[in-house]
This record gives C-alpha cells, sequence and structure tokens, in this order.
C-alpha cells in the first residue's frame, strides 16, 4: 500500500495485517554525544545543513547514522522543534503570529546558558535561521545585564587593569546606570 | 527501495552522573571555545548603550565593537532586523524644569526663560506587536539635553535631518549646526564656514549680510558619505540682490566646501516637513517661475550628484487657500499629507511617484481623520501616525481602527515645533576618529 501525500518519491511498503498507515518519509537518523539517537523526518533534516552535506555528498546510504560528538541530547531536542515548525509554517500564507507565539514558548524554560549553548550547537549544524532567531533572543537578554554578568556568562576574564577599566567606563559611564540583572 | 525498521544497537548504560558529568564538561568546553565570530553575533544584535558598557567586558570585546565593518553590521542589523519587536522614536520636544506647580508654566513660557526649562531629545521605543487593548505602547524614554546657548529657543531649533541614527540640529538663530548621535550621546558642533559673514552692522545700508536659507542633511550611497548642504542667501540693502551660495560637509572631510546652485528657490521652514529619504533632501519653498508671482513647491538635494531641483505638488495645495501640508515617508514613498488649518482635520495623503525618474507626480492615496489635532508628525508604521493634539501631548493614531494611544511624551512650546523621527540605533560616531 502506498500514499501519495507527501512531495517524497512514493515508497512502497508491503500491505500486511499490522501495516498501520504509517509516515513514509524517510527517516535520517543522527546520534548526539551523550549517546542518544534521534530518528529525523528527511526533510526536517534537510533543513541542517550539516546533516544535508554529509548525506548528500558522495550519496551516503540513509542506513548510516550520522554522529554529532558536539550535540546534546536535550539540544537536539529543541533543534528538532525549530526545524519541523518552521517546516510547517513554511507552507502557511500567514503565519506570523503562530510563529511569534512559538518562538516565546520556545525560549520560556531555558536559561540564557542554556540559549546560549543551543545558539553554538545552530552554528554547529548550520540552521542560519535558527542562528539568527537564537542570536536575537540572546540579545534581548543580556542587552541590560552589567559587565560582571555577562563576563560570567560567556566565561570570559577581565584583562583590563583596574586603571584602564575605569578609563573606558568613563567612555560612556551612563551605559553603565538603570540596568537590570533579573535572574534569567 | 525497501524501508526497514532501524534498531539501535544495545549500548552499555551510564549511570546517571556519568553522563551529566559528560554533558557538562562538554558545555563548559565549548562555551570556552565561543569564537570571536560567536560573539561577534551576539554583539551585532545589541543596543548602543549595551555595546558601550560591553567595551569594558574584555581588551579584544572593545577592539570589536569599535572596529568599522563591526560598526557597519550592527547598522546594518539594526535597519534589517525581522525580529524587531520596537521602533525607535526620537522627539525634539521643551520641558518645563524645577517647576513645583502649574500656575508656574504659564510664565515661564511667557517670559521665555531659558533657565526653567530644557530642550530635550528624548528616545522612546514603542511595541511593534501592539494589537489588543494593550495600552502599553511603549518603554523606557530616554532624554538627551541639547546643551546652551545652542538650544536657546524651542523654535530656533530645528531637526535638519537624519540618517543611520545620526541627527543634524541647526539653530536659525545662531546659524550654529550640529551632528549628534543620540543613542552614544555625542555630540559635535560644526565648524562655520567661510561662506557665512559676520553680521553687519545696523548703520551699514550698504554692507552684505548673510542669511542662512537651508540646511539639509543625509547621505551619499556614491561615496559612502554622511553629508551636510547648507544654502546661504545675501542681502544687501533692504531687498535680496545677491546670488544665493551653496555648501556641502562631509563627515569624512570634517569640513565644508563650497558647490555650485542655479535655482533661486526660497526656502520657508513649516512644521513636519523637512525629510531625508534616499539620499535626497526636501524642503518645503517658494519658487518664482515668472517675477513677481510665486508658487509654493518642494526643494531638493541629491546628496550624490550635488544638485538641485525644484519639484511641483498638486494644484490648489495652497497656503493661501488655507491649506497647510506636511512632508513625510510612507509605504517606502515620498507622502505629501494636506489639510485644511481649522478644527478636526482631515488629512489627503498623496504619494509621490518617481518610477518614472521625473519627480513630481503626485497620486491620492488615502483620506485620514478627521482627527482632533495639530500637526502630523511621522509615519512610524504604515498604518499608525504620531500626532500632536493640542494640550502638546504626543498620541499614535491607527489608520485602520481610527484609534487613539497616549504616549508618555508631550513638549511645552507650540505644538508645531515639536518634531518626531524613526530613528535607528548604530553606534557611528561623530567625532573625529584619532589616528
Amino acid at each position: 500500500m502506498s500514499t501519495s501525500t507527501d512531495n517524497n518519491a512514493s515508497i512502497t511498503q508491503e500491505s500486511g495485517p499490522s501495516a498501520a498507515v504509517q509516515d513514509i518519509q524517510k527517516k535520517i537518523v543522527v546520534r548526539t554525544a551523550d549517546g542518544e539517537v534521534f530518528n529525523l523526518k528527511e526533510e526536517v533534516a534537510m533543513e541542517i545543513d550539516i546533516i544535508k552535506t554529509f548525506f548528500q555528498e558522495d550519496s551516503i546510504s540513509y542506513e548510516t547514522v550520522m554522529p554529532l560528538p558536539n550535540v546534546e541530547g536535550w539540544e537536539m531536542v529543541k533543534v528538532i522543534e525549530y526545524c519541523t515548525k518552521h517546516v510547517e509554517l513554511k507552507h502557511k500564507v500567514d503565519g506570523y503570529k503562530e510563529r511569534k507565539a512559538f518562538q516565546a514558548l520556545f525560549v520560556q524554560n531555558l536559561s540564557t546558558k542554556s540559549l546560549l549553548a543551543l545558539t553554538n550547537t545552530a552554528n554547529y549544524l548550520e540552521v542560519k535561521y535558527l542562528l539568527d532567531f537564537l542570536c536575537q533572543a540572546v540579545s534581548e537578554q543580556i542587552k541590560n545585564k552589567d559587565v560582571d554578568y555577562v563576563r560570567e556568562l560567556f566565561g570570559v576574564e577581565n584583562d583590563f587593569n583596574d586603571e584602564e577599566y575605569e578609563q573606558v567606563k568613563a567612555e560612556a559611564p551612563w551605559a553603565h546606570e538603570n540596568l537590570n540583572n533579573d535572574l534569567h | 527501495m525497501k524501508w526497514k525498521p532501524y534498531r539501535p544497537r544495545q549500548r552499555k548504560l551510564e549511570s546517571r552522573e556519568q553522563v551529566d558529568r559528560g554533558r557538562k564538561k562538554r558545555q563548559m568546553g565549548k562555551l570556552c571555545k565561543l569564537s570571536e565570530e560567536m560573539v561577534g553575533q551576539f554583539l551585532s544584535r545589541l543596543p548602543p548603550k549595551a555595546l558601550m558598557r560591553f567595551k569594558c567586558i574584555h581588551k579584544s570585546w572593545y577592539n570589536l565593537i569599535t572596529s568599522p565593518s563591526f560598526i557597519a553590521k550592527n547598522l546594518s542589523n539594526s535597519k534589517n532586523n525581522k525580529f524587531a519587536s520596537t521602533t525607535r522614536i526620537l522627539f525634539k520636544r521643551t520641558v518645563l524644569k524645577d517647576i513645583k506647580d502649574k500656575n508656574e508654566i504659564f510664565y515661564v513660557l511667557r517670559d521665555n526663560n531659558n533657565d526653567r526649562r530644557d530642550i530635550f531629545l528624548s528616545l522612546l521605543d514603542l511595541c511593534n506587536d501592539n494589537d489588543g487593548d494593550d495600552q502599553n505602547l511603549h518603554s523606557v524614554v530616554d532624554d538627551l539635553i541639547v546643551p546652551l546657548p545652542f538650544s536657546i529657543c524651542p523654535f530656533s531649533l530645528q531637526i535638519a535631518g537624519h540618517c543611520d541614527g545620526l541627527i543634524c540640529l541647526v539653530n536659525i538663530v545662531n546659524e550654529e549646526v550640529a551632528l549628534c548621535n543620540p543613542a552614544i550621546k555625542e555630540f559635535k558642533f560644526l565648524p562655520r564656514s567661510s561662506l557665512l559673514l559676520p553680521r553687519r552692522h545696523p548703520e551699514d545700508d550698504d554692507g552684505i549680510e548673510s542669511d542662512v536659507n537651508a540646511v539639509g542633511f543625509g547621505y551619499d550611497s556614491k561615496t559612502q558619505d554622511y553629508k551636510i548642504v547648507r544654502v546661504i542667501t545675501y542681502i544687501t540693502g533692504i531687498a535680496y540682490t545677491l546670488p544665493s551660495k551653496a555648501e556641502v560637509y562631509t563627515l569624512s572631510s570634517h569640513s565644508w566646501r563650497e558647490i555650485k546652485i542655479d535655482k533661486e528657490c526660497h526656502v520657508f521652514w513649516t512644521p513636519s516637513f523637512e525629510i531625508h529619504f534616499r539620499g535626497i533632501y526636501y524642503w518645503s519653498a517658494l519658487t518664482y517661475p515668472t517675477p513677481g508671482a510665486d508658487k509654493e513647491a518642494i526643494f531638493a538635494f541629491d546628496m550624490s550628484e550635488e544638485t538641485f531641483e525644484e519639484i511641483p505638488i498638486p494644484d490648489g495645495i495652497c497656503a493661501r487657500d488655507g491649506i497647510i501640508k506636511f512632508l513625510a515617508v510612507w509605504k517606502e514613498s515620498v507622502a505629501l499629507i494636506s489639510c485644511k488649518g481649522d478644527g478636526p482635520k482631515s488629512f489627503d495623503i498623496w504619494v509621490m511617484d518617481d518610477s518614472s525618474g521625473i519627480k513630481g507626480s503626485w497620486t491620492k492615496h488615502l483620506v485620514i481623520g478627521p482627527i482632533e489635532c495639530e500637526i502630523p508628525l511621522v509615519f512610524w508604521k504604515s498604518d499608525e501616525l504620531l500626532l500632536v493634539i493640542s494640550d502638546g501631548r504626543v498620541v499614535s493614531y491607527h489608520l485602520g481602527n481610527k484609534t487613539i494611544k497616549y504616549l508618555p511624551i508631550h513638549g511645552v512650546e507650540d505644538p508645531q515645533y515639536i518634531q518626531a523621527v524613526v530613528c535607528v540605533n548604530s553606534m557611528i560616531s561623530v567625532k573625529k576618529t584619532k589616528g
């Protein structure tokens, strides 16, 4: 029995008593650094350039499990979540509000540190629109934070001595006022 | 190809602690390896205040933030931000200080008392998504006081163009011109030029006096430079008999240079008119098609070509008939807004069609109102117009719903002298770079 609802080439499946109507899109399998394995729908996997390149070059068989040593399981979950939504909204004419609502929910329970890690991952996986969105989200969260907070967040050591620091600070003392260091 | 179900290999199960430790170690390693490119990605989306502060974080961050390529990327993000949740507006308005009770306001204004009054450049971020009944349209106002004696009087201080976060201010009384980037609180006065003559002695009837007729600020995309153009008329005796001269100041050279002007047009300041759009600056002017006859028109300067042009306006829009005109940028075009003077105003919106390269062909697109207001200020969205109402407060009028929302901005001066522009954030410095 074959279904031809997808754009992908139709694949014939053995019909049988237990043949449920399955999603017959091809799946791509990846394994993250912590050993978790993910089955991605092909159209979602192709949104991730590093995966797309891996399978398209040298026509590597889809049965190969692609290792992603720089990606954590939880990050993969989030990336798949975002890309799946992106693909879904591609076909919608007016998905603006839905996208906005989704984006708000997406970042809701992530700490800024997690967002930072996820941004790095989006960069490594080469998903441009996700990278853009996450960079913007991180920027929104840090724009009113003070120097110490941001240093700690990025793991950056201070390489100014006291005098130099005061000098730089004096270039724009107003920029250090009226900040908000709420837990985020 | 037949589809086979995938069966994962059996793996030795790690303990929860081992998995967590491994993850933490990888995560720390990843963060520390945050490349300069990634840091740049975050920083380039930040507003100027944050950037000025984060210069203190690390020397490499300081160098990055102050580099020309970063400043350009930051500007580009500011202009093209699809994710932008807010639109930044800059207001020029007058605010009273040390006012103990309302009665004092009348006297301070009547006596033109400068000690009790400041002219502010106020930055306000308006929320882009404000559908529904969310009255909180805005966020924190950031005020920059315009220093005296430049700000000697509300009507004498005018915004003469803005571009890429830079604002040009002119004082029509003392002829000073300043360039400003309010987002990074930078202010610079331009040098006086040789075309400006010293004030003529009152007894000296034959002397020549210069008078600044028009000033405009904009961007030359060919040389990628910011420019200020100034037209100067010369008065001798009791009439203007000498031809006008013009000069241009460029940010790159920090100096004035004379240019040719072959049109005799007299610019008259009128509220909410002058704009810079796509490299052209527009003024309201009177042209003299035949001796003795004058005609209202638009006078324009092309920043790249450094040429002047007279642009006709639709027939019937004439101050003598009580019609007031304003110019604005609307839906990526130059729009002329006209209305009859008194009472609640209905605004006719005309759009200039310059697709044929010939300027001055206008099409009426829309009528909005009637709205009880003094003057329109600026379209901050294609369907939202900022207006000043009679008590000096600023509101946002929604073209579709015909509803108004109040902004936390007001000015005490005559409403026609309040100005507003849609601003982008930039880190562009107006000062001479050192070395």
